[in-house]
């Protein structure tokens, strides 16, 4: 039992498990990034350990260290920082992300993809899933299912005539 | 023998399967091109596709702008040989001293129109295109008496089916996506007679309404800007018992759900003035004063106290704004010398024009231009529904 003091303190911090058990605590002001986080937070049911049974560990990882990148502690106490500075705070922050992006592989990307999307988690979404779409782009059909382990289900006459109709798109 | 099938390429395949929103949320930013080139990877994604619900997805996500041009050199007006030129306004800003044109191919672009030869030999000789609109990517064109609907993304085509017009030259175009309705509309409003005639894509005809709209009112530019489920002509008005010489000048604006008609009022404008359509979402006008150009912007629809000017730009040749470059805040015109024309930019920070080669030419004349963004929207309304529900459920 603790006592009502004790658990309004312990709120500040989270217990995250990731699916294969281990435990991440992350600052409530870092994880409200997440809004599945946010959520339950204001439902006040963050007390214990909160399982995140689509998250592994090297995805937690990965993910909380986005979320300590994109969070600022003394967003408050300091001073606007001139236009000049913003901007450039600003092209970093976009540096810092494809770097975090790009050095992942498709496995740790896809990994990403799925946390991120489980944990509601929309700027981490969006940079990932631009990424991908970036990937596929010029690939050949082929290519696309066996990036995404898809069997073709056309008949060969199904597929001559698709591929006939949108011939142009291969150029 | 099993194995023999299945030459499994164990290490490329991804040990993960994404959850299908993912995919749509991935295929939702890719082009159009990569998308039709997808259609060929399996049933489902075809599917996926080709849905409408997709299609709005993909069209809200990615608005990738683009120029169609009906243009030429600076012979134009001797040769009456005007091209289709296509632009990608997401490639340039002002930094850059050229851009590329994709010349449209015209004859494959007519080929399968249900003219006969002789007559359409005669209407492109004769005639010059005009584009009338473009709306979600679709853009409407009109030959003589024939209109049709181009998707150039897609590069799919309808020719709209003919239709008893009546013969005279003082109509009105316009074409717009209706969002309450889930429609696109074609309108002619023909002065004479108080008649407008209306194509819907959905239901694939035409249907005539009449109206007692006042006379008195007539165009300064045939063709019309969608805004607001409305078509909105620059025309005047005379009131010709009262005073036969004098107009005064208006935007009257359709209303393709109600079918009926409402007038807004311009600015204080200098001369003539002109209107130019859609600038970054509101109704836009520019007037000429000597040699200083206004531009003028409607900040609430209808509220004719907040028409602002957002630039004014000093030129002694005359200027026509073609495009809004939003990436680096930059308008795009043709100058005309009177001898020759060629594209500018003009950027409000630098206050000074650029002069811009096209294809490395420096000459360009811009007959009629209209802006359109990327999209998947098909003409065929019976293609939306064609899917089977099965394969609809693993999407959405």
């Amino acid at each position: 039992m603790s006592t009502p003091s004790s658990s309004v303190f312990s709120y500040r911090v989270l217990k995250l498990k990731s699916s294969d058990g281990e435990i991440f605590e992350v600052k409530q002001t870092v994880a409200v990034q997440s809004g599945v986080l946010k959520q339950m937070m204001e439902d006040g049911c963050t007390e214990g350990e909160i399982p995140l049974n689509n998250v592994d560990s090297p995805t937690l990882a990965k993910i909380i260290e986005w979320c300590n990148k994109h969070h600022d502690d003394d967003v408050e106490g300091r001073v606007l920082s001139q236009e000049k500075e913003k901007e450039k705070e600003k092209a970093d922050m976009k540096r810092w992300e494809s770097e975090f992006i790009d050095a992942l592989n498709r496995d740790e990307l896809y990994f990403l993809l799925i946390g991120s999307n489980y944990m509601n988690i929309k700027e981490l979404l969006d940079c990932a899933a631009q990424k991908v779409a970036g990937m596929v782009k010029g690939k050949t059909p082929e290519a696309i299912r066996e990036m995404f382990n898809i069997q073709s289900d056309f008949t060969e006459e199904e597929e001559k005539a698709i591929r006939k109709e949108n011939q142009w798109a291969f150029n | 023998m099993e194995s023999l099938q299945k030459p499994l390429q164990v290490q490329n395949l991804a040990i993960v399967d994404l959850p299908p929103e993912l995919i749509v949320n991935i295929l939702s930013r890719l082009s159009v091109k990569s998308l039709c080139r997808f259609r060929c990877v399996s049933k489902l994604w075809l599917a996926l596709i080709n849905h409408p619900r997709f299609v709005k997805m993909h069209l809200a996500h990615t608005q990738r702008e683009k120029l169609f041009m009906s243009a030429g050199d600076s012979n134009f007006f001797y040769s009456r040989k005007a091209s289709l030129y296509s632009i990608d306004l997401e490639s340039i800003s002002y930094d850059v001293n050229k851009v590329d044109a994709v010349k449209i191919d015209i004859a494959a672009f007519i080929s399968d129109l249900d003219i006969a030869a002789f007559e359409l030999n005669h209407l492109v000789k004769w005639h010059t295109w005009c584009i009338i609109s473009s709306s979600n990517g679709l853009l409407c064109f009109r030959l003589g008496k024939y209109f049709w609907l181009y998707n150039p993304s897609t590069r799919e085509r309808k020719q709209v089916p003919d239709f008893n017009f009546p013969k005279h030259m003082d109509s009105g175009f316009g074409f717009s996506y209706v969002d309450s309705i889930d429609d696109y509309k074609l309108v002619i409003l023909h002065r004479p007679g108080n008649i407008v005639d209306i194509y819907s894509l959905r239901k694939n005809s035409w249907t005539s309404i009449q109206h007692d709209f006042c006379i008195g009112y007539g165009f300064f530019r045939q063709l019309g800007f969608p805004l607001n489920g409305a078509i909105h002509w620059d025309s005047y008005y005379v009131d010709y018992d009262l005073n036969p010489d004098t107009f005064d000048r208006v935007i009257i604006a359709f209303d393709l759900v109600e079918e009926n008609f409402k007038t807004l009022q311009l600015p204080e404008f200098f001369g003539l003035g002109q209107f130019f359509g859609l600038f970054k979402g509101y109704l836009s006008f520019f007037d000429r004063n000597k040699d200083t150009y206004r531009f003028w912007v409607m900040k609430e629809y209808g509220v004719v106290a907040s028409w602002t000017i957002i630039l004014t730009v000093n030129s002694p040749c005359f200027l026509r704004p073609l495009c809004y470059l939003k990436n680096s805040n930059t308008m795009m015109l043709n100058r005309d010398y009177g001898y020759n024309q060629e594209l500018v930019f003009y950027n409000p920070k630098c206050l000074k024009f650029k002069k811009i080669e096209v294809n490395g030419s420096r000459e360009f004349y811009v007959n009629s231009h209209i802006e359109y963004v990327e999209s998947l929207v098909s003409l065929n309304y019976e293609n939306h529904f064609r899917t089977e529900d099965k394969l609809l459920e693993y999407w959405f």
